[in-house]
């Protein structure tokens, strides 16, 4: 016997019995088989070898047994996509069916099998679904097109399914408007095609508000959020919006209050200010928000993240409602903190006694992160509230007193940041400090003691004792203390320089020799040499007035947050993230240059290294928008900017690798840095260091100070200095010239921070220019704009910045900016990029755009004959390149009238005839501004629309540029 | 004859109709659609209810109203913060989904701004309904109907912050001296149970913080049904009453032994908490007046109807 037999089996397997159930004649047996193999399956059993059994039961009358083959076939049509299509038939037959349950049950079992070869069966019975007389059928088929669509795109759209979708918007049954209102959205999501069809008008509207009060809760959710993205026309329809969803906050449903609240939120942004139904519409809005903290802890924190948005938009709605903030001792820590975070925002001269006394509580309890925050969250308040300072200082003096180590720390540090903002008025507790000076031993409450210990040092009498035991372990110490002792003893020294040289003299040593940091170098290098050169210029720079902080360091962007307003009850208002940030797919706001993206890493470094605890559960960095260290940042950079002392080229330092140097850095390469010697240059690394340090440890410090050192120490010219005037005058227009293009959007609101800068460029009268508008999106006014290039291809560098300043809130300013050759040269890629950092009294932003190249052609490109014919003959043929621009509707005369217009210059023209057409030669010529000459020879037939182009230059870089520019040409 | 028909046999009117007879037809679609079509509410019915299971099923409906208490009191007794939670629980097992009416208070006011002074009157801050509750009386009458789903769900929220119609359910006032022994705490906890005597609470316990330096704790003597222990790692003392009627007051003296004696140690008892739960009895004064379910023809038969009120504790603190 041979072998095979092994793989005959004898034994009748469960399979056998199953299929032989399957093709009894009982129903019964039938239906009790089709269980077990459902069973099977859901165990994980492999039962798609019965497949043709299975869907030979399907023809039946048996609801049940239908709905069963129906799961097994959703399951396995996959696997056997070639049998699946034995089911089609039955599928459109059962379309037909008199029940309307059958009907809806076929066509969603439909829409569930994934399988391509399947949808095309579909299309038809959905399409016949879709207009089905019951309401039941409908509301399937509209959520299977949204599913055919996650298959095939393009069938639904090829079908006109939208448009089908669009008219059951207005279904008369509610059931069905959500189903679609759903599909819609979901669809609207992938695919923008879709998105214009979405776009809903007046009447629909009005039928959506309709539904809404009728279907289920789900349901309600999707029209909500689908109202939300909807424009009202004028106040009164957004009143008249508002009114009718204001019933759905009152939902038992989270998520229903939640988008209603999102709509609200979104259209009282179009209510006039101060209109009655607006203050009640406000009153409205408190109770159900406060509603949500009374559900599980989880669904608690949702609603906070989304309350944090909505306090920071607007602050009344849940002012008198303070009390529902205050933490529970069983809340689970994350509710703690956020609720916590809420109670500061809403934190005001009249109910701050009250949070005070809670907040005290707080402090004694046990869980240490809390009582951590608890501590930061008194300090806040002592900033934000003017009249409690006093109050609170007291009270973290009590907290103190307490001596437990943590509390202390907490304390000592927040502490640090009121002396910053109230100079000079409660130095009376430096003593209570001092005391607990051996508690501290973390870094940062370390840090924070050393700072007002420097700061202080004229008012303390053994100070200089102090200093000493902190310098006596000054290695085992983090880098972050390390530095704010070298400050503070500076400080010190220049305060009493009598009895503390032999301080400083060691702590530099140590700072400059001992030390591998760069940081720690940099900054004791540039101490010591200003103390040896000039004291006075040092005590100018160390000793410098500080800017005074204020309380919106952790408030989200205005931008930011408008955006996530629209997004509250998604995830993007828990994370406080746009969708972008976390959603692959998701369109983020356009950005290609590398410089933003490093700027930014810089910056959120420094941001997320400030507050380190409190940052500590859920907050991501992006929520303190530092003020701090953007301030120091900020002035730095318009230093180094404005800084311009005539000598010998100099590229900033790269030994000091510090936190924010890549930005610096760059800034150094922008501003085409001069500075004479080594000297300077050195200096100028210390100043880089400098800034990156405290953007790192988010210590006040020397931005300022250095500002006045470089302004002092300088001479220099101060380029944005007494910019207002002489700007070009923007209103001649110049009519038929050369083309210009639309303008883009070079900077989005998002990234500038409330700024918008749309832009072009246009040569006019033989100079570039940049035509640009600023948008000012953000809720305060923005002055002293400047602006710089990068080093770029062609050398280009801007002139004066005109713009109105300042730029109110919510108002735009249009300026033509001129552009000259003459800067540096740096070759780009692509050849035509161009890297701008605009300055105003915000922060410095940075973006980078392709200027359109026929704007870079001069207008002395008319070459001599003969020295074209030469010059054609020179150039070798593999530098000629052939090309071809379709679709122009030209004449051979405007074709060269276009092109002369825009310094391409026609040298000599004839005609030729090929195969009996009748071509014209053009040969033509055009230079950059940088003297790059490109000869063309131009193709153009009367009656043909194609255009051929032959060129030659010995610079091939730019051939890709010159295509471009002669398609914009001749299409424009 | 005054114009009055004297004769109405067929006969006799035939000769006075003149026009000629039209058929009636149907028109087709009428007759086709009532097979296809359902009203769009089917889709919420459920697909089968046999009589069968119905004879099976008892026919019952349970109403429970929950309130869940958060109190925040200050050492003075004055109350700090108060405010509840409270649901309507239905769980519905009643056959053929029956129309289900319910009244609650009439003089409910809802809305912090409306308060009226009048005696007696329940003020919810805010409430929120089921979608299955018709609304359309609330306003005048303060009673819903409802088109109960089978099973369970919460038919309504409420919230009411400030003050409650009844007082607050417990009291109790802690004090913390230095104790006959050296490095010891002697704790005094004194607990009034507020509720009146017919009523009682359950499964009260009791939290006590101890100081981080607590080794050992001893007690007096408790009273039937109590038990106490410490839980050094929780920091806590916990003191466990399993019923306490109306009116009643207890009281639990501790010693706590220190390791270490800081002045800070008697700053460390600083709040207890409480759990417990009182069946009967409610805060916020919400009642049921009525419960009546309205059966269609031919199934009514008697159903029965249970209603219970409970108060929980959710955060009950009193500060120290």
């Amino acid at each position: 016997m041979s072998d095979s037999k092994y793989f005959t089996t004898t034994k009748k397997g469960e399979m056998a019995e199953l299929k032989a159930d399957l093709q009894s004649d009982k129903k019964e047996r039938k239906k009790e088989a089709i269980k077990k193999i459902i069973a099977n399956m859901t165990v994980g059993k492999d039962v798609s070898s019965l497949f043709a059994d299975v869907v030979n039961c399907m023809q039946t009358d048996n609801l049940e047994l239908k709905k069963l083959v129906y799961l097994y076939l959703m399951n396995y049509a996959k696997s056997q996509p070639d049998l699946a299509i034995l089911a089609v038939n039955t599928f459109s037959k059962d379309c037909e069916d008199p029940n309307p349950l059958i009907r809806a049950l076929a066509v969603r079992t439909m829409g569930c099998i994934r399988v391509d070869k399947i949808t095309e069966y579909l299309c038809e019975p959905l399409r016949k679904c879709l207009k089905d007389d019951d309401p039941y059928v409908r509301k399937t088929a509209a959520v299977c097109v949204a599913k055919l669509h996650d298959i095939n795109a393009q069938l639904v759209e090829d079908q006109g399914f939208l448009d089908l979708l669009k008219d059951l918007l207005s279904d008369s049954t509610p059931m069905v408007v959500a189903n679609t209102v759903a599909a819609l959205a979901e669809i609207g999501e992938v695919s923008s095609t879709a998105t214009a069809l979405t776009d809903l008008d007046t009447s629909t509207i009005n039928k959506l508000l309709t539904a809404l009060n009728e279907c289920t809760e789900w349901g309600q959710v999707f029209i909500l959020d689908s109202l939300a993205g909807y424009e009202p026309k004028d106040d009164k329809e957004a009143q008249s919006i508002c009114e009718r969803v204001t019933p759905r906050l009152a939902h038992a449903n989270a998520a229903v209050v939640l988008s209603a609240v999102k709509v609200l939120m979104k259209f009282m942004e179009l209510l006039p200010g101060d209109s009655a139904y607006l203050t009640s519409l406000v009153k409205k809005l408190a109770a159900p928000l406060v509603t949500l903290l009374s559900a599980e802890p989880e669904i608690q924190f949702v609603a906070l993240r989304n309350i944090n948005l909505i306090v920071q938009k607007r602050s009344d709605i849940l002012k008198e409602d303070i009390k529902v903030f205050y933490v529970k001792y069983n809340d689970p820590i994350y509710v703690k903190l956020e609720k916590l975070d809420i109670m500061i925002r809403l934190a005001n001269s009249t109910n701050i006694a009250n949070v005070l006394a809670e907040l005290k509580e707080y402090s004694t309890e046990v869980d240490v992160d809390f009582v951590r925050k608890a501590v930061r969250a008194i300090g806040r308040c002592a900033i934000k509230v003017e009249s409690a300072a006093e109050r609170c200082v007291g009270t973290l003096v009590d907290l103190i007193q307490t001596k437990v180590t943590y509390v202390v720390q907490e304390a000592v540090i927040v502490i640090k940041d009121i002396f910053r903002k109230y100079p000079n008025q409660y130095e009376s507790i430096i003593a209570t400090l001092c005391e607990n000076l051996d508690s501290l031993d973390e870094p940062e409450a370390r840090a924070s003691m050393i700072w007002i210990l420097g700061e202080y040092c004229d008012r303390i009498d053994s100070v200089d004792e102090l200093l000493t035991t902190f310098l006596d372990s000054f290695a085992d110490e983090n880098s972050q203390v390390q530095l704010q002792l070298l400050t503070a003893i500076v400080k010190l020294f220049l305060k009493r320089p009598a009895d503390t040289q032999q301080l400083v003299q060691s702590v530099l040593s140590l700072a400059t020799q001992e030390s591998d940091n760069p940081d720690l170098r940099d900054r004791g290098y540039i101490y010591w040499r200003l103390l040896s050169t000039d004291p006075a210029a040092a005590k100018d720079v160390v000793l410098a007035e500080k800017p005074t902080i204020s309380e919106e360091t952790d408030l989200l962007e205005p931008a930011l947050l408008d955006e996530l307003i629209c997004q509250i009850s998604t995830l993007a208002s828990v994370y406080h993230k746009p969708p972008s940030a976390f959603v692959e797919g998701k369109v983020p706001t356009p950005t290609s240059n590398k410089l933003i993206n490093q700027a930014n890493n810089t910056t959120s470094a420094a941001e997320s290294t400030e507050e380190p605890v409190e940052d500590g559960v859920a907050a991501p960095p992006q929520e303190q928008a530092a003020v701090i260290p953007s301030a120091v940042e900020d002035s730095l950079i318009g230093d180094l900017l404005s800084m311009d002392l005539p000598s010998t080229s100099y590229n900033a330092p790269p030994a000091s690798a510090g936190d924010g140097l890549g930005e610096l850095d760059l800034l150094g390469d922008l501003s085409g840095l001069q500075i004479g010697g080594g000297y300077g240059g050195g200096m100028i690394g210390g100043q880089t260091g400098v800034g990156g340090i405290f953007g790192g440890t988010g210590l006040p410090g020397m931005g300022g100070g250095m500002g006045g050192g470089g302004g002092g120490g300088g001479g220099g010219i101060d380029l944005f200095g007494g910019l207002g005037g002489q700007g070009p005058n923007p209103g001649i227009m110049f009519q038929g010239g050369p083309i210009s293009l639309p303008k883009q959007e070079w900077l989005p609101a998002a990234r500038g921070k409330g700024m918008e800068i749309l832009g072009t460029f246009v040569r006019r009268g033989g100079q570039i220019y940049a035509d640009m508008t600023f948008n000012n999106k953000a809720m305060q006014m923005m002055a002293d704009f400047a602006i710089q290039f990068n080093k770029n291809s062609f050398g280009l560098a801007p002139g004066p910045l005109a713009v109105n300043s300042p730029l109110m809130p919510n108002s735009t300013a249009s300026t033509l900016l001129p552009i000259t050759p003459g800067g540096l040269v740096m070759k780009m890629t692509p050849l035509t990029q161009l890297q701008v950092a605009i300055k105003n009294n915000v922060d410095v932003f940075y973006f980078s755009v392709n200027m359109p190249t026929h704007v870079l052609f001069s207008e002395d490109g008319a070459m001599d004959r003969k020295v074209f014919l030469a010059t054609w003959k020179e150039i070798p043929q593999s530098n000629e390149v052939q090309a071809s621009v379709d679709n122009v509707s030209l004449t051979p005369d405007q074709v060269q009238q276009k092109l002369e217009t825009n310094n391409v210059f026609l040298i000599a023209r004839r005609q030729v005839d090929v195969g009996g057409l009748n071509q014209e030669l053009m040969y033509m010529s055009l230079k950059f501004i940088n003297n790059i000459w490109v000869l063309i020879e131009v193709k153009a037939a009367p009656g043909s629309t194609t255009v051929g182009l032959a060129l030659k230059t010995s610079a091939m870089d730019v051939i890709p540029g010159v295509l471009e520019a002669f398609k914009s040409i001749l299409h424009a | 004859d005054f114009g009055y028909p004297q004769a109405t046999s067929t006969e006799v009117l035939k000769s006075y109709i003149s026009n000629q007879p039209c058929n009636v037809t149907y028109d087709k679609p009428l007759q086709r659609q009532p097979g296809k079509t359902l009203p769009s509410h089917a889709a919420n019915k459920p697909i089968a209810t046999s009589v069968e299971s119905m004879r099976t099923q008892k026919n019952e409906i349970f109403v429970d109203l929950l309130e869940r208490l958060t109190i925040l009191v200050a050492p003075t007794g004055n109350i700090l913060r108060s405010h509840l939670d409270g649901c309507i629980q239905m769980r519905n097992f009643l056959g053929g989904q029956p129309e289900i009416r319910m009244g609650l208070n009439e003089d409910l006011v809802i809305g912090r701004a409306e308060r009226r002074h009048g005696y007696g009157t329940v003020v919810l801050d805010d409430c929120n309904f089921h979608e299955s509750a018709n609304l359309e009386n609330f306003e005048k009458e303060r009673s819903l109907s409802i088109m109960a789903p089978g099973g369970e769900f919460t038919l309504m929220n409420y919230r009411v912050s400030g003050e409650f119609l009844n007082s607050i359910p417990f009291t109790a006032t802690t004090t913390v001296e230095d104790g006959d022994v050296p490095k010891s705490l002697r704790v005094c906890v004194r607990l009034k149970c507020q509720v009146p005597s017919k009523t009682h609470a359950t499964n009260v316990v009791v939290r006590i913080p101890v100081p981080k330096a607590t080794v050992s704790s001893s007690h007096e003597p408790l009273g039937p049904g109590q038990t106490s222990e410490l839980k050094i790692p929780d920091k806590c003392y916990l003191w466990k009453i399993k019923k306490i009627h109306g009116g009643e007051e207890i009281i639990l003296i501790l010693r706590l032994n220190l390791s270490d004696m800081t002045k800070m140690a008697k700053k460390e008892v600083n709040a207890i908490s409480m759990d417990f739960e009182i069946p009967m009895y409610i805060c916020s004064g919400v009642t049921i007046r009525f419960l009546r379910v309205f059966e269609q023809g031919m199934m009514a038969r008697s159903s029965h109807r249970w209603v219970r009120y409970i108060s929980h504790s959710d955060s009950f603190v009193f500060r120290v």
